[in-house]
């Protein structure tokens, strides 16, 4: 069983979680059971004092994704049209991070089951895909191009004259 | 899970957003990686010249196409300016794939200012995958209301 509650709500249980590299931290069960995981291990009664761990999850991605399922679990139904926008307003910012954060988050919201988490993390990035040259998309994540100069012109010349994308043909009727 | 791995299905999870002709052809130049990633992603696909790429290469570059559009003649071909019989041919392989089915989940087919011959129906129509839906024929010619497509087919 797990550990009772010492605020939060008398009813409501904590559930610890352990990080990859040994960080303790806690959060309600509600909480928790935005994670596949974590709400699986919780219904298996793994959830014990000593903390579920997470073998894949750092303890910086982690304290996010507990900060971001607090905040969600805690207004997860009937929200009013404000407390909406509000949690948009802190998804926006909860979203503003590096792009090794973003990494990290999109790697552990997958693994941890996280499905609101997953969504953010995946349009946050392709946001900054957008609207960019592939040097600029090199710079933003750090990637080195490994083409040949001759498959870098090939790819050119076939997306100019060969590729385009289209909308599916229905909407081109 | 090595790291490459999952690198790979995160990739391929954020270029599913991607929706712009630019975006993704800015995608497939940023290296190997996100070449493969874009590739895999695409679905909908328009060939601007059914002369300009190999049916081959279409296939392999992006085997999940759902939606495909094959261009023929350019446009002055309207105005008689081509000899007749240009390209009449250049379908064939093309159909000849359809029918391979090596495009598995394909679900629709746009044929546009194309030579189509009552063969070259009969032949895409012999093994679409179950996904496919639709066939549009728009200002193509040489076929007839004889030509063998099944039902679901509608032209």
């Amino acid at each position: 069983m797990a550990a009772a509650t010492d605020d939060a709500g008398d009813s409501n249980e904590m559930i610890r979680v352990v990080s990859s590299d040994g960080e303790h931290f806690e959060m309600p069960e509600a909480a928790a059971n935005l994670s596949l995981v974590l709400r699986h291990m919780i219904e298996d009664d793994c959830a014990d004092a000593a903390g579920i761990p997470l073998a894949v999850v750092a303890a910086k991605p982690l304290a996010k994704i507990v900060d971001y399922c607090t905040k969600h679990a805690a207004k997860s139904s009937g929200l009013t049209i404000e407390e909406a926008e509000e949690l948009k307003r802190f998804d926006a910012e909860f979203i503003e991070v590096d792009t090794d954060m973003l990494y990290d988050l999109l790697v552990a919201a997958d693994f941890m089951g996280v499905e609101g988490l997953s969504k953010l993390a995946v349009q946050r990035t392709a946001d900054l895909i957008k609207g960019k040259t592939p040097e600029q998309n090199r710079e933003t994540f750090g990637i080195v191009n490994d083409f040949t100069p001759e498959e870098e012109e090939e790819i050119c010349k076939e997306n100019e004259w060969a590729f385009q994308i289209t909308k599916p043909p229905s909407r081109l009727c | 899970m090595g790291d490459e791995t999952v690198l790979d299905n995160v990739l391929e999870t954020v270029l599913q957003f991607l929706n712009s002709a630019r975006d993704r052809c800015t995608a497939s130049l940023v290296c190997r990686s996100w070449h493969r990633a874009e590739s895999a992603t695409r679905t909908s696909v328009t060939v601007r010249n059914l002369l300009a790429a190999s049916q081959a290469r279409v296939a392999r570059r992006f085997p999940n196409a759902r939606h495909i559009l094959l261009k023929g003649c350019p446009r002055f071909a309207d105005f008689n300016l081509l000899p007749s019989g240009w390209a009449a041919a250049a379908f064939r392989p093309w159909a000849a794939a359809f029918a391979s089915a090596v495009f598995p989940v394909l679900g629709s087919l746009f044929l546009m200012h194309i030579t189509v011959t009552d063969d070259d129906l009969d032949l895409v129509s012999r093994s679409l995958p179950a996904s496919f839906r639709d066939l549009s024929l728009l200002l193509c010619d040489s076929f007839s209301s004889a030509a063998q497509v099944p039902p679901p087919l509608l032209l």
